[in-house]
């Protein structure tokens, strides 16, 4: 009897060492699931910002430029042409409306936004209770493995919503990073159409000075010149007053789509926690 | 845990109020002392489980005997020692002083400066004065037998009745959480005398009783403070010591049974972590079908997009050079493809119109 329970001693013992050193093995697995959920998602989201400054900078080149045309380029035309043509110019009220773009922000809610997971801390006693109560579990060290399992466990499901969250993240990303192409793309035209307007209209103002407001002492190659100078000035209000995407578009629909899905799966697994 | 520098608070509180050099001198001892407290967990542990076998049934018992010690050396491992042996050693000087205070034959003043003093006495006479070898013949002689002694005593005062013992026993543990929460300064000098004399006696009997489920009579009190006060003040240590393994151990665990254990906690996680794998699975499948239709989406307007510019810009060129002014014109309705609206004028005959009218207006 007795050497049965010296060697139960030693095996419990030696179980219960196991266990405990099992309990590290799982703390130091779960140490290395959080660190690396956590850079997930901290990488994810510093390039979304890094593209989300670089389209703030596109975005204020692109209303500047507009407030440029807006204020000089179509007041100098309309000065000019009002001597001959009645002229109905309404100045664009909002040419910082880019950015109420195809990417809503209510779609951005969950970068970033990873709740944080509290693993599981069995107090004394639980740890105790459990050992005592649930002897299935081997003890208190079996108690302590089972605690450190638990946290194992947490730390995963913490890395499965980070990797989704980090993913939704690379898409806003990504379509930060098309809507900057595209305001850049309209940056360039306007550069191009202001400067093709300027030298129309710098032709065209001395043609309406020397004809002056008789219409009939234009000949026909001058009306062909004003008739490219109007079409050019009226192409640039349009492309002013244009949005960069249409907000009900398919582009923007097809963003509004991508993004609020990823934050619908966000909301199931933090639903689960 | 916040535990970790209980010691260093103790120190720190003996420093500023009784025994600066005494604590530093000291030091060696106090070591020697955590050893002795170790070693004192031995009896404890074997105290706790004669305890435990007449208010445990007998299975559950037999497992505590086995594991008590291995959580006793885990609690520890986890920032307790400094907890315990600080919550000890103010326990061991001011439990006499803490039951006079509740049984009104000390006011608050009298109590804080005895306090003080017996703190001074733990550190000083008993660590220094009565010497390292005294400590440690104390501690080893009333480790192995004292304790029990004095753990049959509270019993044979009480009749040997399991609740009762149950009871004694969450004293000590009742005490022990307010001495940490004085130490730690969460609560002052006052708050913690009036709590664990005045209202801490009374919490103690009625939550113990409230789980123990029996009461024990208004005499109870007295027999918690004429069994501890003539432990002396080693064999308090290592009394104060039963009692904290005892309640982290038995009532503790008995408490989780009642109130904390629950199986589902256990799974819980890893149904959770199977659950959100397969939706993670799910959507990130879903995402990147939805991605890729927005990747396609960008991708196409950009062709068309850079498509109408170039053909646009290439038509002005050409009508420029010709001096065809409907060639320029469709050039710029192919720009303003891209925008949704339309040149202004597509051919010179409309623009004639246009401008011969007096009357029309050119909108921009």
């Amino acid at each position: 009897m007795v050497p049965l329970l010296i060697g139960g001693n030693i095996v419990g013992t030696f179980k219960t060492f196991s266990d405990i050193w099992k309990a590290d093995e799982y703390n130091r697995e779960a140490r290395h699931v959080n660190y690396e959920a956590f850079t997930m998602v901290e990488a994810a989201s510093r390039k979304f910002q890094s593209q989300r400054e670089k389209l703030d900078e596109t975005l204020t080149k692109l209303a500047n430029r507009k407030r440029g045309i807006m204020s000089s380029s179509l007041p100098k035309f309309v000065s000019v042409y009002e001597r001959i043509k009645k002229i109905d110019f309404d100045e664009m009220h909002s040419v910082d409306a880019e950015k109420s773009l195809a990417l809503r922000d209510e779609n951005l809610s969950a970068i970033n936004q990873m709740i944080s997971v509290s693993g599981v801390q069995m107090s004394d006693s639980e740890i105790l209770g459990t050992f005592l109560f649930s002897w299935e579990y081997g003890g208190i060290g079996g108690a302590i493995k089972k605690e450190a399992r638990i946290n194992l466990d947490v730390a995963y499901t913490r890395s499965d919503e980070a990797e989704v969250i980090a993913h939704n993240t690379d898409t806003a990303r990504i379509a930060v990073e098309g809507i900057t192409d595209k305001a850049e793309s309209v940056l360039k035209l306007l550069a191009q159409m202001n400067a093709l307007f300027l030298k129309s209209l710098q032709y065209t103002s001395e043609i309406i000075e020397q004809r002056g407001t008789n219409k009939r002492n234009y000949s026909v190659d001058d009306k062909k010149a004003l008739m490219n100078c109007m079409s050019f000035a009226k192409a640039i209000s349009d492309i002013l007053k244009a949005p960069l995407f249409d907000s009900n578009g398919k582009l923007s629909r097809q963003i509004d789509e991508t993004l609020s899905t990823g934050n619908e799966y966000i909301k199931k697994i933090q639903a689960v926690r | 845990m916040a535990y970790e520098n209980y010691g260093d608070k103790l120190r720190n509180y003996a420093r500023d109020k009784v025994a600066n050099q005494a604590v530093e001198k000291s030091e060696p001892y106090r070591q020697e002392l955590v050893k002795l407290s170790d070693a004192a967990h031995e009896s404890a542990y074997k105290v706790t489980y004669e305890l435990a076998e007449v208010s445990l049934p007998p299975k559950i018992s037999r497992e505590l005997t086995r594991e008590l010690k291995i959580s006793t050396d885990k609690i520890k491992k986890t920032n307790h020692d400094n907890l315990e042996l600080a919550a000890a050693e103010i326990i061991s000087s001011s439990t006499k002083t803490i039951f006079d205070f509740a049984t009104g034959e000390k006011n608050f003043d009298e109590t804080s400066q005895a306090i003080a003093v017996q703190t001074k006495v733990v550190v000083k006479n008993v660590v220094i004065e009565r010497g390292k070898q005294v400590a440690i013949d104390e501690a080893q002689r009333i480790g192995g037998k004292m304790v029990g002694n004095a753990a049959q005593n509270l019993l044979l005062k009480a009749g040997l009745n399991s609740n009762v013992a149950g009871k004694v026993l969450a004293f000590g543990n009742m005490i022990k959480d307010n001495v940490v929460d004085w130490v730690d300064g969460k609560i002052s000098d006052e708050q913690f005398i009036r709590e664990v004399g005045k209202k801490g006696l009374t919490l103690a009997v009625e939550s113990v009783g409230a789980f123990v489920g029996a009461e024990v009579g208004a005499t109870y009190g007295a027999v918690i403070g004429q069994t501890m006060i003539p432990i002396p003040v080693v064999g308090a240590v290592i009394g104060s010591t039963v009692t904290a393994v005892a309640c982290s151990g038995v009532i503790a665990a008995t408490d989780t049974l009642l109130r904390l254990w629950d199986a589902s906690k256990i799974n819980a996680a890893a149904d959770r972590r199977k659950i959100i794998s397969k939706i993670k699975t799910d959507a990130l499948a879903e995402m990147n079908r939805q991605r890729s239709v927005m990747q396609k989406y960008f991708a196409d307007e950009k062709l068309q997009w850079d498509k109408n510019v170039q053909a646009g810009f290439e038509l002005i060129a050409s009508g420029t050079y010709s001096n065809d002014v409907e060639v320029i014109a469709q050039g710029l309705d192919k720009i303003l493809q891209n925008f949704g609206s339309k040149v202004a004028f597509s051919t010179y005959e409309e623009f004639d119109d246009f401008f011969m009218d007096d009357n029309a207006v050119f909108k921009l």
